[in-house]
């Protein structure tokens, strides 16, 4: 296929000198240069038929060379040497028992301290419902004003909570911190579903409780206590 | 004349698959030009037709590149006939054409795009064998040789009809030329 300039040229020299014209007729070569130009370019899409007779263009995988197939083969020889003299040594399996369990030993308390927020169902105990994470609200700011004159931290009842809720404009203290589990029975109606989640957790978060307070549910009977265990300061 | 260059090398070296994607890379510009220079309307998928019809008579294709040549531009020389014949027999549709509206000036792509259309408005103006002749040995490049075998003559009689063709070429572009000054 010609596509150069120069060839083409000669291309319509040659035709002209073939039919005894003059080959420097500036008329005719434009006008043949022009023509031939409806020849060149790219070739169209093909159809879908066509495409389906075409040769595929993408470039072929490169197979194995040596270098793979001696590191393949180096693995598999390691692997199953490994595995043989496993299961003929009981000392082998007991070195890799302690091996396994010192990962475990130096992996595991590090969990906890990881997902203790993430992961409520690990101390749920049966007829409590969990706190997903997603319902876990951000730790709110302790209570600047106490209606009851008692300090920050210890229990207030829930329309003392409730009226500092409406001072702060944090809608927090409706139906928890009260310690008595009495708002998992009667919840506030202007409780949210997160506050009612708390609540539910029978923990105190007024007076900053750890985020594992929400995130541990405990049986109806014991919510007092363990807010006065959790939030409740010291009296004096 | 033809100097492929994709196709070079022996041909019983190439599969059949790559034989034809080769073909089709190297040639189907050249079958879109003289397809479009033989005024058929849908150039681009007579092409395929054209290309579908090479692979359904993989036994014909002899000769090496120039018989691969020959044999396609024959299909599509073939097509070409098809085509008018149809176009004879269905009533001609005239549709609005922005060029010949004197509301409307030409965008800047129309005027790249002028020399082409003048080359195909010149050719349009020739006798059908004439045209047919310039695009089988210019725009698809093939030789006397096989540019008899597609039209079914003698060497001699295209040779003959090449040079009517050429001399009628210039005489309109003259003409054309004249009538623009």
């Amino acid at each position: 296929m010609i596509t150069d300039a120069s060839d083409r040229d000669a291309l319509v020299r040659g035709l002209l000198i073939e039919s005894d014209l003059d080959p420097d007729d500036e008329v005719l070569l434009d006008a043949l240069q022009d023509l031939h130009a409806l020849g060149e370019g790219r070739a169209p899409l093909p159809s879908a038929a066509v495409a389906t007779a075409l040769a595929p263009t993408r470039a072929r995988r490169r197979p194995l060379g040596r270098r793979g197939a001696t590191v393949v083969v180096l693995i598999a020889a390691a692997s199953l040497g490994t595995g043989l003299s496993a299961a003929a040594s009981p000392a082998v399996r007991a070195g890799a028992q302690h091996a396994i369990e010192a990962i475990v030993h130096v992996v595991a308390p590090l969990v906890p301290a990881v997902g203790r927020g993430t992961a409520p169902s690990d101390v749920t105990e049966p007829g409590t419902r969990a706190v997903p994470p997603s319902t876990v609200p951000a730790l709110p700011n302790p209570p600047t004003v106490s209606t009851t004159g008692t300090t920050p931290g210890a229990p207030v009842s829930s329309d003392a909570t409730r009226s500092s809720a409406v001072t702060t404009g944090a809608g927090h203290g409706n139906g928890i911190g009260n310690g008595s589990g009495a708002a998992h029975a009667a919840p506030h109606p202007t409780a949210t579903p997160p506050m009612r989640s708390r609540a539910h957790s029978g923990s105190s978060h007024a007076h900053g409780a750890a985020l594992e307070a929400t995130t541990r549910t405990v049986p109806s009977a014991a919510p007092a206590a363990h807010a006065r265990g959790k939030g409740a300061p010291v009296s004096g | 004349m033809s100097e492929t260059t994709v196709l070079a090398g022996p041909p019983e070296r190439l599969r059949p698959r790559d034989r034809f994607t080769a073909a089709y890379r190297e040639l189907a510009p050249k079958v879109t030009g003289y397809l479009r220079a033989r005024g058929v309307d849908d150039p681009e998928a007579v092409t395929q037709e054209v290309f579908l019809a090479l692979l359904a008579k993989p036994d014909e294709v002899r000769g090496g590149d120039e018989g691969l040549r020959t044999l396609l531009f024959t299909i599509a020389h073939a097509k070409a006939v098809d085509h008018h014949r149809r176009r004879s027999r269905t009533p001609a549709l005239v549709e609005y054409e922005p060029e010949h509206d004197r509301r409307v000036t030409a965008s800047a792509e129309d005027d790249a795009l002028e020399a082409q259309t003048g080359v195909l408005a010149m050719l349009t103006a020739l006798a059908p064998e004439y045209r047919e002749v310039l695009a089988l040995r210019i725009v698809a490049e093939l030789t006397l040789e096989s540019t008899a075998a597609v039209m079914n003559r003698s060497v001699g009689a295209v040779k003959q009809l090449q040079r009517r063709a050429l001399i009628a070429l210039r005489t309109r572009v003259a003409a054309e030329a004249g009538a623009r000054s």
